[in-house]
């Protein structure tokens, strides 16, 4: 086998299946695991993504079902750029059943040509491959393109091990981020368990309160029958995570638990109350207290800064609206699509928050909730949320997360619903003592920094990525010993 | 079992429009509708004399009746059709270049026979740009009406064909268009929701008159007469107005749209009415409704509406027309329920306070055909302690119906019959109706709030605002179990990690980028 590298047609080595066209009448805002991949399941830059899945609910035949690893395109863009025409995404091993739908391509390989399916999918992501799709595509508003003008692209492709080296080197970044993804959701399915205990559901005032043998409130009659057999089981300090880390840890910052030390199990639930008292609301925990969101959170509003001015734009301080927001189990946010000079946040409404500020989004798409991962402005369109102690970052985010239904539901205005400062004097919650909030703060704080930290790993891993892609895929950055290296690396 | 509870459909009438469709050419929706209607109408009123013509000829020789006697028509609420004006007669001639001329004479011989009909029959077929071939064609499916049916049931069928037609063509006018027409959904829930079974039903914007055949079927199907109740309307629109005065002809209601189209707001037809219901579906955010020439009138009881949008000065017309125990349920857009600008809100305020307003219900999307915006619907009330029902003084019913609906196609959603009877049931619970048993909050759909809590709320009627939150479901896990879970996943996670990082050190390392 040599080393040279062959020119070829794409059309010699795949040949693009159109995809169903599955009938409108059965796509479906209930879930179930059958899904169509529209252009939207295509990331700008390339690879899968599930923003907004389209479920089927109607006939499928079996030709149409997508199996996982294969390589799609999709042949027709609604955006004005073209952002994704074109571009390659492998079908993921997700459990969903994904449904070959119309204009998306899949690429079925030949087998004279050995070629790496991977490979392939990094090589729909070049540059060169993108202004020929672009370059000859057909339609004005509505981007198209089709299998012959994909076939008839021609590039220089390395013989297969080459191709699997590559493959592996750029795939192991992307795997990566995809990792750093799914640890992100686990990261915050913890830091929201953690504060529905707590706060929600009251578990440990529950358990205090059946040990100390108080009267439990009817509402929750099943709830403590469920924490009386945990306490049966196991004493929840040998076992549980908030135990583990909490003998490790010193508590300082922000409220004084002088005299706790380290602190165990028992100091923790010593925090809570061990009985229940009414409210407006039901009952409670006994000294906890029903306000008004707004009486503990300050509410700073954004602004823009003049769209002409062009020294107002453009510079390092990151300026956010609500295309911005991460998604669901990002929880941060940590750079934004538009950035503004500190020229624009001076000759403008518009604040710099610092880190830790929720940020919701109050008109238009109302409801989107971030955490800033870093200091940054934000547009009208938002309001920036802090608790007024000033310590209580992540209490506010869970809160307000947990809240946004209720934001939603009373929004107001009669084409969009919006949020509008009154909202927030009109929802009541049940507010712990501060001590409690700056505990969760404590003890979720490194799950929420390593949550951020991955986010940040994942900018380098995709400018990694991306910088290497192009070297690596036209041979200008070889790799050495392919041959070796794709044995030593069992690929 | 017919498809779906919910629509005028019987299956066949998709078919018709198609075919009636395809003979459009190049006229437009709007235009169109009057040739099609028109015919439709026509073709009615000689099947329903045909088929009284057809019983007394029967009973010619036993009971000595004349069919061409048009008292025995008269006697029996039947337009009288003179020969030539016949459907049979214009069937035969369908495919004669004179045609248009038959059909207008035929038309004018009707209003002349028939004052109630004076000046609401299209009498245009005779113009030129109407394609004497298609409008052949046309009465040839339009023939096809009925025909299967036997004679009791045609009289529905047409008046469903009728009704389908109407929809179908606010559909096909596309944004504006549809101004008159209400979908069927809407009107049954309102009628669900306030049950006009006797007295006088008024809609003073009453369109092509939608609301009055939804009443009638109901007191219909509840077992009551159709003269139980007596029908009143106005409508602006000259066209629409002819509309619904052939709409009712069709259905045999006797109604009492004012003798002329006029403006509800410069010219009130009904000036003494005091209705004990006002069912309407008003246009939206009307701005140039003539509100500078009115600002002093007696209706504007709790504030001058402001000139530049007419919804409140709807809602007093409303009031204004109610019996001391009358109730309005009508269609608003959603910005009715919680603005504040110009003297809106303190209109709204006013009304709260005077303890009218009884239930609010806020619709889903997409239910209209021309119109985007969110609506929702509101029910006012003279006299919330009337005996007829509990004594709902200072107390409101809320309802988010935002999440029912289903679509029908992409773009259109409705509700189905167990939603509104879900909807209706539930407000029959609250008023304290016998047999609709005990009302309950539910939090997230419904709740009845006291005056002052909506004053807390500053006077917005906004359901969403009172209903709460849907109880979030507890997964039912205990925190143990699933912390174990998730730290047991958390801890893989850090292991692939590691696993992960040599390999991609190791990897940029062969390039030459080691550490």
């Amino acid at each position: 086998m040599g080393s040279e590298w062959q020119e070829v047609s794409l059309g010699d080595i795949f040949k693009v299946k159109h995809g169903f066209a599955f009938k409108g009448q059965f796509f479906t805002d209930t879930r179930t695991s059958t899904i169509l991949v529209t252009p939207g399941n295509f990331a700008i830059g390339g690879g899968f993504q599930n923003p907004k899945p389209k479920y089927y609910k109607g006939e499928i035949s079996e030709e149409y079902i997508l199996k996982p690893g294969q390589v799609i395109v999709t042949m027709t863009d609604l955006s004005k750029e073209a952002d994704t025409l074109g571009y390659a995404a492998i079908v993921p091993d997700d459990g969903n059943i994904w449904l070959h739908n119309q204009r998306i391509g899949l690429l079925e390989f030949k087998d004279s040509f050995p070629t790496d399916s991977v490979f392939i999918n990094y090589l729909l992501r070049t540059n060169e491959y993108r202004s020929w799709i672009i370059g000859s595509a057909s339609g004005t508003t509505v981007k198209h393109t089709s299998p012959s003008r994909i076939h008839a692209f021609k590039c220089k492709i390395p013989p297969i091990n080459e191709q699997r080296a590559i493959a592996h080197i750029l795939g192991s970044l992307d795997d990566k981020i995809e990792l750093n993804r799914r640890m992100n959701k686990t990261l915050e399915a913890i830091a929201r368990a953690i504060f529905k205990s707590w706060f929600i559901d009251f578990d440990p005032v529950i358990d205090n309160a059946l040990q100390a043998g108080n009267p439990i409130p009817d509402s929750m009659a099943e709830r403590a029958e469920m924490r009386r057999q945990i306490l049966d089981q196991n004493q929840p300090s040998s076992s549980s995570f908030i135990s583990q880390r909490a003998k490790n840890r010193k508590y300082s910052g922000g409220f004084d638990f002088s005299g706790l030390g380290e602190i165990s199990i028992d100091e923790i639930y010593g925090l809570f109350p061990d009985s229940f008292q009414d409210s407006e609301l039901g009952p409670i925990p006994k000294g906890w207290e029903v306000v008004p969101l707004s009486e503990f959170l300050n509410i700073i509003g954004g602004g823009t800064p003049k769209t002409k001015v062009k020294e107002y734009w453009g510079g390092n301080i990151p300026w956010f609206s609500v295309i911005d927001a991460p998604s669901e189990t990002d929880v941060f946010v940590i750079d934004t699509e538009k950035h503004i000079t500190q020229l624009g946040v001076e000759r403008s409404s518009t604040k710099v928050l610092r880190k830790g500020t929720t940020i919701i989004s109050a008109r238009g798409t109302v409801g989107k909730c971030a955490l800033l991962g870093r200091p940054m402005a934000m547009n009208q369109s938002c309001y920036g949320i802090q608790g007024k102690n000033g310590e209580s970052d992540y209490f506010v985010y869970f809160v307000i997360k947990r809240q946004v239904s209720d934001l939603q539901r009373s929004g107001h205005g009669s084409v969009f619903n919006t949020i509008i400062r009154d909202t927030f004097r009109t929802i009541r919650i049940i507010l712990p003592p501060t001590k409690l909030t700056i505990l969760l703060e404590d003890t979720v704080h490194e799950l929420m920094e390593l949550m951020l930290s991955n986010l940040f790993e994942n900018l380098t891993l995709a400018s990694l990525r991306d910088i290497l892609l192009p070297k690596l895929i036209s041979g200008e950055l070889r790799v050495p010993d392919a041959e070796k290296f794709v044995e030593e690396a069992g690929v | 079992m017919e498809k779906k509870g919910n629509g005028a459909n019987l299956g066949f009438e998709n078919q018709m429009w198609a075919a009636a469709d395809k003979l459009r050419g190049h006229m437009d929706a709007s235009e169109y509708k009057h040739v099609v209607l028109g015919l439709i109408f026509l073709k009615y009123i000689s099947d329903a004399f045909q088929a009284k013509h057809k019983q007394l000829e029967a009973t010619m020789d036993t009971d000595y009746t004349d069919p061409e006697d048009r008292d025995e028509y008269s006697a029996a609420n039947i337009f009288w059709v003179p020969k030539e004006a016949r459907w049979t007669n214009l069937q035969a001639n369908a495919k004669q270049p004179t045609i248009g001329k038959l059909i207008d004479d035929a038309m004018m011989t009707i209003e002349k026979e028939n004052p109630k009909l004076k000046g609401v029959l299209p009498k245009d077929y005779s113009r030129p740009s109407l394609d004497k071939y298609r409008l052949g064609e046309l009465i040839d499916i339009i023939s096809k009406i009925g025909l299967v049916d036997d004679e009791s049931r045609s009289k529905d069928v047409l008046g469903r064909v009728y009704e389908y037609f109407l929809g179908r063509f606010s559909a096909a006018e596309g944004k504006g268009g549809g101004e008159f027409y209400t979908p069927q959904c809407v009107v049954k829930l309102l009628v669900r929701m306030i049950e006009p079974y006797k007295g006088r039903v008024f809609d003073p914007c009453c369109g092509s008159g939608g609301m009055f055949v939804q009443s009638e079927r109901f007191v219909e199907e509840h077992g009551g007469r159709l003269g139980d109740i007596a029908i009143y309307g106005q409508e602006s629109n000259p066209t629409t107005w002819r509309l619904a005065m052939m709409n009712l002809a069709i259905r045999g209601l006797d109604a009492d749209l004012g003798g002329q189209p006029s403006d509800s707001f410069h010219n009130d037809l009904h000036k003494d009415l005091r209705a004990d219901f006002v069912l309407a579906n008003p246009p939206f955010n009307m701005s140039d409704w003539g509100g500078e020439r009115l600002r002093e009138d007696a209706r504007w009881k709790y504030g001058v509406p402001p000139v530049n949008n007419a919804n409140f000065a709807w809602i007093q017309h409303f009031i204004h027309h109610l019996s001391p125990t009358g109730v309005a349920g009508f269609v608003m857009a959603n910005g009715s329920m919680s603005t504040n600008t110009s003297s809106e809100g303190e209109i709204r305020k006013n009304i709260i306070e005077a303890d009218l307003v009884d239930c609010m219900i806020a619709l889903p999307g997409q239910l209209f055909y021309t119109v985007q915006i969110p609506v929702c619907l509101w029910f006012l009330t003279r006299n919330k302690k009337n005996g007829k029902f509990r004594d709902r003084s200072r107390q409101t019913l809320f309802i988010d119906a935002r999440k029912m609906g289903s679509l029908i196609d992409r773009i259109h959603k409705e509700l189905s019959d167990e939603e509104i009877e879900k909807i209706a049931g539930n407000y029959h619970a609250w008023r304290g109706e016998r047999d609709s048993g005990t009302y309950e909050d539910v939090p997230g759909f419904c709740k009845s709030a006291t005056t002052d809590e909506i004053k807390e709320h500053g006077y917005v009627l906004t359901p969403g605002r009172y209903v709460g939150a849907a109880e979030v479901e507890d997964d039912g896990i205990p925190f143990e179990e699933k912390m174990a879970e998730l730290t047991a996943t958390l801890y893989e996670q850090f292991a692939e990690a590691d696993r992960l990082e040599a390999i991609i050190k190791r990897n940029l390392e062969v390039l030459g980028y080691g550490e």
